[in-house]
């Protein structure tokens, strides 16, 4: 029976250390991860977004708290969640929520691991409501006029801070109307006196903006205006011009304003710099008391229409011109550079003028369409005020073709001027211009010459003034003669034509000029 | 021997036993002694507060100069407030014994405690310092610019001149400071020690205006609200 169980018992003994891995079974330090846990958060779940320890926020954002747990999620722990303020307050790794109570708070991300160890990582978080300006209850009041200069001027503001937890400050600048800085300082109270003194008849802008402890800014801030007194009682006008034109071909104009008194004097001129397509902003000063008409030009560009404003001046008060403006609106002007005739004989380089009175001529558009079909720029040469267009033989063609110039000018004005090219290829032959003398007879002919075979159906002679066309059925030419008295004008236009069989029709035009014999005083 | 009688009366023995002890401890429950008394007679608190003009004040210890007051000690648990002695103390010097200490209108600064000394029946001392601000209630004089019921005339961006006046002889010691707040037509502009302001925005018409001078104490004054006019005129000066 022992024997039996010694047996068993080694049996069992051999059964226990084939099955388990002994070596498996000790600690070996090399197989030991490191648990590390880390909190963030961030406003945007995206990767893109900045993940931050601490932050600032309102009571109405609502953030993103995510969970990092080295090496993995995976690892065996015992459970985890997130305290706010020592409060449990989430049981998931990543969850989305606010903080709804202004102050700063602790958020802490708690991990218990697998042996009982407990891991923590916080996050501050401040959460505030921005303050709030009052834009109604300043002093000065916006638009404030006659501030006397050497007398320093007080300021004073109010904000509203919702949480009341925190205190207030704020940012004040004092700037000129050539925004040139007089102050830039932080105060904790909301009220100031500037006391050097300011310019006469000057404008003077004054801004505050409100922070709270924790950096959040008020949304909007006060800007305010006011205007220094003149000295006996003088006057003075800042006024605002805006110029039309492009941005992109901006240039330099002379501005002159003139200032003309209720007897239709002028009392003052000013002439400004200014640019096209901006705004302008001048300051004319100082000026009597009074009714004025402002009239505002740009004598080198007459197409920029004068922009005239009246204004009723008080004494020491700085009147504001909102808006004056000044605007082109004549487009360029096109001109054959030959005759000046909008109809045009075919020729390898066809020239126009462009005339612009509110650009240089450098500012101006071009371009060319022969019917539809934009010409290349190198069929295009463009030189100080004119614009060259070389055709190319292949735009011959037995009909009129119609050239158009397409101007613009930098305030947009545009024109599509239309030319017509007279036919160059004909498919008959004709009378020239001629001269006829008194008692001459003149044989009009037409002769087909088409080389594509087409049967000539009838012959057309539009030769007397307000009469019908002569039409005269033939087959390959016709010829008639007609008296001197045909053609009772100095300057006669004739046409002649062809219609074909297959119901094409061409003209050609031409001029009969007369000389009429003159009588001697003897005769 | 009767065994069987032994052995009842030892039995009745028993059940006597077990009912007095039944009743004591049923008498023992039913009593409700109370706990032993706590031996323990410390004072958690003792504060002093100013009384003027039956108003209290023990966050600042403010009294008016002009007003009489008195000064008086809150004691916690206040049951114990007989037991102790108070002594009013002018830097070393003792000058009252009372538990409440009157100053007179006027008096001069030996005379108001800067400290107090409680000392309990087993001779135990505690001295508390005592910072009595014995502060002058500024006085609004007179809104110098507009008088009451000038016109103004101007339009609705002329500036117009608001100035007033207020006394505190403390400021001219220089232990105290103003702050003004000026009403017009109930919107309140907070100028701190502004005493004069350029406002414009105002519609033709009767306006009201008051200001509200106020120390560093909280003490304040104002007048009465003053009226003035203002009048638009085309050419008139600014």
């Amino acid at each position: 029976m022992k024997i039996w169980l010694a047996i068993f018992s080694v049996s069992v003994l051999a059964f226990i250390i084939a099955c388990s891995n002994g070596d498996d079974a000790l600690f070996d330090t090399d197989d030991s991860k490191d648990i590390s846990i880390s909190a963030k958060m961030t406003v945007n779940l995206d990767s893109i977004h900045l993940q931050t320890k601490s932050d600032t926020i309102r009571t109405t954002d609502t953030m993103t708290f995510i969970a990092e747990i080295m090496p993995s999620r995976s690892i065996r722990m015992q459970r985890y969640y997130w305290t706010l303020d020592g409060e449990t307050w989430a049981y998931e790794f990543s969850f989305r929520n606010s903080i709804p109570e202004p102050g700063h708070h602790v958020v802490a991300l708690v991990l218990i691991d697998f042996f009982g160890d407990t891991l923590t990582d916080t996050l501050n978080v401040w959460v505030g409501n921005p303050p709030f300006l009052n834009e109604k209850s300043i002093i000065p009041q916006p638009e404030t006029q006659g501030i006397p200069p050497e007398e320093g001027v007080s300021f004073s503001w109010s904000a509203y801070d919702p949480d009341s937890l925190y205190g207030l400050h704020y940012r004040f600048r004092l700037t000129s109307r050539s925004r040139e800085t007089l102050l830039d300082t932080v105060l904790d109270n909301p009220y100031l006196t500037y006391r050097l003194p300011l310019s006469p008849l000057e404008t003077y802008y004054w801004e505050v903006e409100a922070y709270n402890e924790i950096g959040m800014a008020s949304p909007t801030s006060i800007t305010g205006k006011f205007y220094t007194k003149g000295v006996e009682e003088e006057s003075g006008i800042n006024g605002n011009i805006e110029i039309s034109g492009n941005r992109n071909s901006s240039e330099q104009v002379n501005v002159v304003i003139q200032f003309q008194d209720s007897t239709g004097k002028i009392a003052a001129t000013d002439t400004v710099i200014g640019y096209t397509a901006n705004k302008l902003s001048y300051t004319a000063k100082p000026l009597k008391a009074g009714s004025y008409k402002v009239i505002a030009s740009i004598p080198d560009y007459p197409d920029y229409k004068p922009d005239t404003i009246t204004v009723q001046l008080r004494p020491s008060e700085i009147y504001t011109i909102e808006e004056q403006y000044l605007i082109d609106m004549t487009a360029p002007i096109v001109k054959s550079a030959g005759a000046g005739s909008d109809t045009l004989d075919f020729a390898d380089t066809l020239k126009f003028c462009i005339k612009d009175y509110g650009s240089q001529f450098e500012s101006i558009s071009l371009r060319a369409f022969l019917e539809d079909s934009p010409l290349d720029t190198d069929v295009i040469k463009i030189t100080e005020d004119s614009m060259a267009i070389f055709l190319p033989s292949s735009a011959k063609s037995i009909g009129m073709r119609l050239l158009v110039i397409s101007a613009t000018d930098p305030s947009g004005n545009k024109v599509d001027k239309t030319f017509y090219i007279k036919p160059t290829l004909y498919w008959f032959e004709c009378n020239n211009d001629t001269t006829l003398y008194t008692n001459d007879i003149l044989e009009l002919y037409i002769r087909d010459t088409n080389p594509y075979g087409f049967e000539p159906d009838s012959f057309y002679f539009d030769i007397i003034k307000n009469n019908p066309v002569i039409a005269i059925s033939a087959e390959k030419s016709i010829s008639l003669k007609v008296m001197y008295t045909t053609f009772p004008d100095s300057v006669n236009h004739v046409r002649t034509g062809l219609r074909y069989k297959n119901g094409l029709v061409q003209w050609r035009n031409w001029t009969v000029n007369r000389i009429f014999a003159t009588r001697s005083k003897n005769e | 021997m009767d065994l069987r009688n032994q052995h009842s009366g030892s039995c009745f023995r028993k059940a006597r036993v077990f009912a007095l002890a039944l009743f004591a401890v049923l008498s023992a429950g039913c009593l409700d002694i109370p706990d032993s008394p706590n031996q323990s007679r410390e004072i958690e608190s003792i504060s002093v507060y100013i009384l003027q003009k039956d108003i209290k004040d023990s966050t600042v210890l403010r009294v008016h100069p002009n007003d009489s007051a008195t000064l008086k000690v809150n004691v916690f648990p206040r049951q114990y407030k007989d037991e102790l002695t108070f002594e009013w103390l002018y830097d070393s010097r003792v000058i009252g014994h009372e538990s409440e200490y009157d100053i007179a209108p006027s008096s001069p600064a030996n005379k108001i405690p800067n400290s107090l000394r409680i000392s309990d029946p087993l001779g135990s001392q505690q001295t508390i310092p005592l910072d009595i601000v014995v502060n002058t209630v500024p006085r609004m004089d007179s809104i110098v610019e507009p008088l009451d019921g000038d016109t103004l005339y101007g339009n609705k961006n002329s500036s117009f001149l608001f100035k007033w006046q207020a006394t505190d002889i403390d400021v001219i010691n220089g232990s105290d400071k103003l702050a003004f707040t000026l009403v017009i037509d109930s919107t309140r502009y907070s100028l701190g020690p502004i005493n004069s302001v350029r406002q414009s925005g105002f519609q033709p018409g009767k306006h009201t205006i008051y200001v509200v001078v106020r120390d560093s104490y909280g003490d304040k004054d104002s007048l009465a609200p003053q009226s003035f006019y203002v009048q638009d005129t085309l050419g008139g000066k600014l």
